[in-house]
């Protein structure tokens, strides 16, 4: 901007250079949040970074109303649960469903960290992620949230905006579901 | 299945990592829509503020009293009101001298209408076939002080009475020879009028 605005409006232009920098420095912690949120949904990678970089779209724009740490992870996890939401249906419209699940196994492949998965581990992982999506989404999101980066109850309560006596009865209910299936 | 062991599988599932140019790819998007937003806001408001003042200056241009008629004056003038009235002259006498549809070879027998048809008439409707451009009168009124105009007029009659008194017979029938008044045109106002023709004249 220019010098002469800059001495006019010095608290303007402060207040844009303060928004940039924060937003830069939330970018780079919630990143990888924002990626698995929409990763534990779509389980495809190149959906999983659309729908991220979409979610932090939406945020720069709101990010006046963001500026507080756990209200902007709030917000962003779940704008990112429901974009990836309609995502996974476009996908199913599209009839593309079986495309993103084999897209968890290209994934799969192409992640260096998992080439050491054997075979028994890969359809073990495909009957996790299969008891996962028939949980019911109250369920569903409470168990990524608590898998993701070892949250706690209380954080995935601020996360979710839920009393965290809710947050353990739909965790502990998650867990059942999934030890029953995976039996 | 244990719990830790169920734990474990979660988190191998879910803690999955992006690709190492995610960050600086959502920053390139970010910048893009910000600078698609400001430059597409930007060049909205430039093109609304060009579209008003382009419609403004055609609305000055077609709509601002005395448009087309460049040279004339304010309406309160002098000038201006002689033209205003030549112009209201000209379209009456349009009106007059259109041949109406029932018009026919009756029309021709009316004394009124061949009056009408006169080389004055002829004249006026001549002048009146570019109507959107008012033609200025030749006679234009000749604006002098009231004592100039007094003193005018008794030369004129004073010149006029000399003029009379010095023919040989006053009394005595027949024309006057008159010599041309060049100086007493000062102050006569020309009449603009049509003279009805008697029907014996045109036989």
């Amino acid at each position: 901007m220019h010098d002469s605005a800059r001495l006019l409006v010095p608290g303007l232009v402060t207040l844009d250079e303060d928004l940039e920098r924060e937003f830069g420095e939330r970018l780079v912690e919630s990143s990888r949040l924002a990626y698995r949120v929409a990763w534990s949904v779509l389980r495809h990678q190149q959906d999983a970074e659309d729908v991220a970089q979409d979610a932090f779209s939406k945020a720069y724009r709101h990010f006046s109303r963001l500026r507080d740490r756990e209200r902007f992870r709030a917000w962003l996890v779940r704008t990112t649960w429901r974009t990836a939401l309609d995502k996974q249906r476009a996908n199913r419209r599209r009839g593309s469903h079986e495309v993103a699940v084999d897209g968890w196994s290209l994934s799969l492949a192409a992640d260096t960290s998992r080439h050491d998965l054997g075979p028994a581990a890969r359809e073990a992982a495909h009957a996790l992620w299969s008891a996962i999506d028939a949980l019911p989404e109250k369920l569903r999101v409470v168990i990524v949230l608590a898998s993701i980066e070892g949250h706690d109850v209380r954080e995935v309560s601020r996360l979710l905006g839920i009393p965290e006596g809710t947050v353990k009865s739909r965790l502990f209910l998650a867990r059942g579901k999934l030890k029953e299936a995976l039996s | 299945m244990t719990e830790q062991e169920l734990d474990q599988a979660l988190s191998t599932l879910v803690n999955a990592d992006h690709s190492p140019e995610f960050v600086a790819r959502v920053r390139l998007g970010v910048d893009r829509t910000v600078g698609a937003a400001r430059g597409g806001g930007w060049g909205t408001g430039r093109l609304a503020a060009a579209a008003v003042a382009a419609a403004v200056v055609i609305g000055a241009v077609v709509w601002w009293p005395g448009a087309g008629t460049p040279g004339l004056p304010a309406d309160g003038s002098a000038v201006a009101r002689h033209v205003a009235a030549t112009r209201d002259v000209t379209t009456a006498a349009v009106v007059d001298s259109a041949p109406s549809p029932v018009a026919g070879a009756a029309d021709r027998s009316d004394p009124v209408v061949v009056a009408r048809r006169s080389p004055a008439a002829r004249l006026t409707r001549s002048t009146t076939r570019d109507r959107t451009t008012p033609r200025r009168d030749p006679f234009g009124e000749i604006v002098i002080s009231p004592d100039d105009a007094a003193l005018a007029e008794r030369l004129a009659s004073d010149w006029t009475s000399d003029l009379l008194s010095s023919t040989p017979d006053s009394n005595a029938r027949g024309p006057i020879a008159v010599p041309s008044l060049d100086v007493a045109m000062v102050g006569i106002r020309q009449i603009d009028r049509i003279e009805p023709v008697q029907i014996g004249e045109l036989q």
